[in-house]
């Protein structure tokens, strides 16, 4: 292929029009983020030149080799990049004016931005005169093929430790060993090329699929059995179907070798996927919350739900962090350990959660619509609870690495995720308000937006949930005429990105550490207790009605799909070490406690609830807050739970 | 104005985000944010295009070239090589819809002109196409190193590469215009059935031209067998999976004929098979063997939208001005030779068939776009001769980049002139209007 080498021309017009963004983006730059980026800039290679030359490495490697994996001996091997001279020099002076601006930021950045910046040319010299230096044009440089570091051997963001100190309210955790290697689709790097099929098995892979494609049809069939589906409720499976949970099983399947549908390739290629999937599920829980549900709270409610998830995130946490103890051995280091506390905050922020098919299952029970509309108002507003755990999580637990860029204070990134959830919110706004759309090209904004948000978010290494749960919000509770056929569009796409979100979910899962599963069975445990607890010390608030069925839908309630996208997010931004463990605690916890939950709640169940179409969003305008009893069948059959 | 205020804000917002990259190779979050940006990007820029009467599908092409690497650079080349499977998927799905919209029963009547054309237009043009290589082969570097010989077979492959069209501009224009009528019916089965010959001859062709080169025709012939032959076999298969699921199973019909689309393209890909050919066999397997054609175009066509908009978007970031740049002249001298032997041998065609007028005046501009095969062609005919594919491409890729762009329009133009278009139109998405009944074929009245 010829050189790809961008024409004169092209490069005065690039200029040009990045000059005219920048005006646009002057809002932007007005935020410390943006005025520090255009002083010591965030930089893309941060490079490996740069980090390394401080760091012990560890696994460029765990860029994936062919398989998605790193070579244990690479991982393990010392780097010593020998930067050479002008990245040297480039170091002092991006040190020098990093500290003259007095910026936060890590000043090393400068280093491989300069560095790469000189390797462009005359490209990247022009932007340099405007103080804009691209990714890409710095990246083509560090891709240049005299450059001993390709985009292969870069690190991920689990890999390297931070070169710069860090402000004091942020907890540096440390970088994880080279062995604990991360799932191919929450690392942040570039899909390794599939390997074709060698012409000799080419016949046994065809079989295979069809194979594959044959069963999975034999699944659809039986499953959608009025039959089997008398059995599944007879079982108290029927919810761990309608929750989705088979695609989790299916994801696993595919993964597996034997199958070789999902491989690590395939995976990491469907890294967006999985993380539009994050930022769909933060979209649908705030475009669900309604800001008048918090208005005019019944007497007793709030104190019901502060107890409910004060106690349950409590018990979790102190149960989790015993058994994390426990293995970790009991010693003070442990306690004082950021990676310790994360884990425990992340188990207890998603087990404080409550699914949204909670109202569902108490009507089924024969719950009266005064309890299950009261029921549904407490279980959204633990949502917001869970979306506050993770944003502090996410603000206060920083990943560490070579592709974390800047360094701020914790509260600054809680500030700069609302920050970025609210622009973001303002913009899809402006999108949905001034285009009158069908429900196809809704689909179109929609699926945009909420990628675009997730991404962005994501390039920060901020929460996608938690973003994209601000933009919903806003679009939730902003007047327009778009709320209708926005909520069209979300409900007949939710249950498919859902269900293809728990697929790559399931594929991702490493369910083969006992610890993880000791940690499930104790999570399960102090979840029920907790909540049993919570509800028990809530309901007695002065002036609280709770019905008898009301507080055991709160006590034997399953968990919902916000659970699930907070342990995968956090496996993103954490990818590697412990976060595994965590992740099957939760997600087989979630799958436990709905089984759970049908058996626990089954000699008391009303006739069951048909199989029918999935739960809709419902825009009450210029009403009360759209409770679990009018909501319609949403909150009667779960869609996303 | 709004919608410019818009595409700016979208443009300082991902220009913004980039500064924000960390990585010389953008991973998954930035592949996120630029699908998104592309998504909305392309859609609003689509929307623009549709105000000053061209088509939208255009607009997409053209906000994925503007905010591409070519140009603008706000969505970087890892970025598209990233999304590579979704256009995968995509281009499985279009192919699928394309197969499925070809029912050769009530297509019976236009088989002559069909055949006629197809004929005329892929054998006439890949030879003027050849001719006019070597005419410029004092131009051509890669072509004045070889021998005469190797030079013919080489402009030969290169003329069946560049004959090669566009099932999915075809079909897409066909749902924006909503065309239904003689001139429509006949581009599409032309375009269908020449892109299939395309893929033959494309792989017989270069098995002679490796054999000019010395090297084993014989396997090069194989495997290209295998790839032709198993994707058909494949393809009806799948074809018999989807629709036993249509009739059998009530629910998840669009989960399904995803899943099996990504497989097509994800293990089609790793088996030498052409995604496009097994999905278009499965289409044409399903609307001519079975009766559940037209629910699978409701499920289809209802998330359509999407995938046209990042198909498209995503097929204009991926044109090389570059390459344009490179190989300009003798690429647009190669555009116009195409453009005159398609029109005017179609033409001819028609008239041999005894088509109807419209059919005879207009069938060509629909023959003229390019986009997913010609790009996968150049793109294997690089690997298949390494030597001087490269080069070979550019020029290819330069040809296509022209067409991508300008072809659209021109048959947009056609089906508005020719009356079948419906006026104004709204969108390409089928969603503006109710789940598509099957419309009865009008009645055509040919030779």
């Amino acid at each position: 292929m010829p050189e790809a080498r961008p024409a004169p021309f092209l490069v005065r017009f690039r200029t040009a029009v990045r000059v005219c963004l920048a005006c646009v983006v002057g809002l932007l730059a007005l935020s410390p983020q943006a005025e520090a980026a255009g002083r010591a800039r965030p930089h893309p290679s941060a490079s490996p030149r740069a980090a390394d030359a401080g760091a012990p490495h560890g696994p460029k490697g765990a860029a994936p080799a062919a398989n998605g994996r790193a070579a244990p001996s690479d991982a393990g091997a010392p780097t010593d990049t020998g930067a050479p001279a002008s990245a040297a020099s480039a170091t002092s002076s991006g040190d020098t004016q990093a500290s003259d601006a007095g910026s936060s930021l890590r000043a090393g950045d400068d280093a491989s931005t300069s560095r790469a910046a000189a390797d462009a040319g005359a490209d990247a010299s022009e932007a340099e005169t405007l103080e804009i230096v691209t990714p890409e044009d710095a990246g083509s440089a560090a891709l240049e093929p005299d450059d001993p570091l390709d985009g292969k051997d870069e690190p991920s963001a689990h890999t390297d430790s931070p070169p710069g100190p860090l402000p004091d309210d942020t907890l540096q955790l440390p970088p994880v060993s080279p062995d604990e290697l991360p799932n191919p689709a929450v690392t942040d790097g570039p899909p390794p090329e599939a390997p074709p099929v060698a012409p000799e098995e080419r016949t046994g892979v065809v079989i295979k699929t069809i194979l594959g494609l044959v069963a999975l049809l034999a699944l659809a069939y039986v499953g959608g059995h009025p039959r089997v589906q008398r059995l599944e409720r007879t079982l108290g499976l029927s919810q761990v179907i309608t929750a989705g949970f088979p695609f989790v099983a299916l994801g696993a399947i595919a993964r597996h070798p034997a199958v070789g549908v999902l491989t690590d390739p395939v995976l990491a290629a469907l890294g967006p996927l999985l993380r539009v999937g994050l930022g769909w599920v933060g979209f649908i829980v705030g475009f669900r919350f309604d800001a008048k549900v918090v208005q005019r709270l019944p007497m007793g409610l709030p104190t019901l739900i502060g107890a409910r998830v004060l106690v349950a995130f409590g018990c979790i946490v102190a149960v989790a962090s015993l058994v994390l103890l426990g293995a970790q051995g009991i010693r003070r280091e442990t306690l004082t350990d950021p990676v310790f506390l994360r884990d425990a905050l992340i188990l207890g922020t998603a087990g404080s959660l409550t699914a949204l098919t909670t109202p569902r299952l108490l009507r089924e029970r024969g719950g009266s619509e005064a309890s299950v509309e009261q029921v549904g108002r407490i279980v959204r507003l633990e949502e917001l609870a869970g979306i506050v755990g993770l944003l502090v999580i996410a603000a206060y637990f920083r990943p560490q690495g070579a592709n974390v860029s800047w360094q701020l204070p914790g509260t600054a990134w809680v500030l700069l995720t609302l920050g970025a959830g609210v622009g973001i919110g303002l913009l899809v706004y402006a999108i949905l308000l001034t285009t009158t759309a069908n429900q196809a090209e809704s689909l179109v904004l929609i699926l945009g937006s909420v990628a675009f948000a997730s991404g962005f978010a994501g390039n920060l290494r901020l929460s996608p949930v938690v973003v994209c749960f601000m933009a919903g919000l806003l679009l939730a509770n902003f007047p327009g005429e778009y709320k209708e056929r926005l909520a069209e569009t979300l409900n007949r796409l939710e249950r498919p990105i859902y269900l293809l979100f728990l697929l790559v979910v399931g594929a991702l899962w490493r369910a083969d550490g006992l610890h993880g599963w000791v940690l499930m069975a104790c999570f399960v445990a102090a979840r029920f207790g907790g909540m049993w607890l919570g509800t028990r010390i809530g309901g007695k608030a002065e002036g609280l009605v709770l019905s008898d069925e009301s507080r055991l839908a709160l006590v034997a309630s399953p968990m919902g799909a916000l659970s699930i996208a907070i342990v995968v997010n956090a496996e993103m931004l954490y990818p590697g070490g412990s976060i595994a463990e965590i992740v099957t605690a939760i997600l087989a916890g979630a799958i436990v406690t709905e089984v759970l939950v049908q058996l626990l709640t089954r000699n008391r169940s009303a006739p069951p609830h048909p199989v029918g179409p999935r739960d809709t969003i419902v825009i009450a305008p210029d009403s009360e807050p759209t409770p679990a009893s009018q909501a319609g069948p949403r909150d009667a059959r779960g869609g996303v739970p | 104005m709004i919608r410019i205020a818009l595409l700016l804000a979208l443009g300082g917002l991902m220009h913004a985000t980039m500064s924000f990259t960390v990585g010389t190779v953008p991973g998954s979050f930035g592949t996120t944010v630029s699908f998104g940006y592309l998504l909305l990007t392309a859609y609003f820029a689509g929307a623009l295009f549709k105000r000053v009467r061209l088509p939208k599908l255009t607009g997409y092409l053209v906000a994925g070239l503007v905010v591409g690497p070519s140009a603008l650079a706000f969505v970087p080349e890892a970025a598209l090589n990233n999304l590579a499977i979704f256009t995968g998927v995509a281009v499985a799905l279009i192919a699928l819809s394309a197969g499925s919209e070809l029912d050769l029963r009530t297509m019976r009547p236009l088989f002559r002109s069909i055949g006629w054309i197809t004929t005329l237009t892929m054998a006439g043009t890949t030879l003027l196409l050849a001719a006019a290589i070597m005419a410029l082969r004092p131009w051509l570097d890669f072509l004045q190193k070889a021998r005469l010989a190797q030079a013919i077979a080489v402009a030969f492959v290169l003329g069946v590469v560049m004959v090669a069209k566009s099932p999915a501009v075809v079909v897409a224009l066909g749902k924006e215009t909503r065309a239904d009528g003689p001139v429509a019916k006949t581009v599409l089965g032309a375009v269908v059935i020449g892109d299939l010959l395309v893929i033959v001859l494309f792989a017989v062709a270069s098995a002679l031209a490796k054999a000019a080169f010395g090297a084993a025709a014989a396997t090069t012939a194989r495997m290209l067998a295998w790839e032709v032959l198993g994707s058909f076999v494949a393809g009806v298969c799948l074809g018999g999976l989807i629709t036993v699921y249509l009739q059998k199973v009530r629910d998840g019909a669009g989960l399904f004929v995803l899943t099996t689309c990504f497989v097509v393209s994800e293990v089609g890909r790793r088996l030498y098979f052409d995604p496009m050919l097994v999905a278009l066999s499965a289409g044409l397997f399903i609307r001519n063997v079975t009766g559940t054609a037209d629910r699978l175009r409701a499920e289809i066509d209802s998330s359509s939208l999407p995938v046209y908009v990042t198909f498209f978007a995503v097929a204009g970031a991926t044109i090389h001005v570059d390459a344009l740049a490179s190989s300009g002249v003798p690429a647009i001298a190669l555009v116009v030779v195409r453009g005159a032997g398609l029109l005017a041998l179609s033409r001819a065609g028609a008239k041999l068939a005894g088509a109807p007028e419209v059919v005879q005046r207009f069938a060509g501009f629909g023959l003229l776009p390019q986009a997913g095969l010609a790009l996968a062609l150049a793109m294997l005919f690089a690997k298949t001769f390494p030597e001087f594919g490269a080069d070979a491409a550019a020029l290819l890729l330069g040809v296509v980049a022209i067409n991508e762009l300008a072809a659209p329009a021109l048959y947009r133009y056609a089906l508005t002139r020719c009356g079948e278009a419906e006026q104004p139109t709204d969108s390409l998405n089928p969603g503006a209007t109710p789940t598509p009944t099957p419309a009865p074929p009008r009645p055509v009245a040919m030779g």
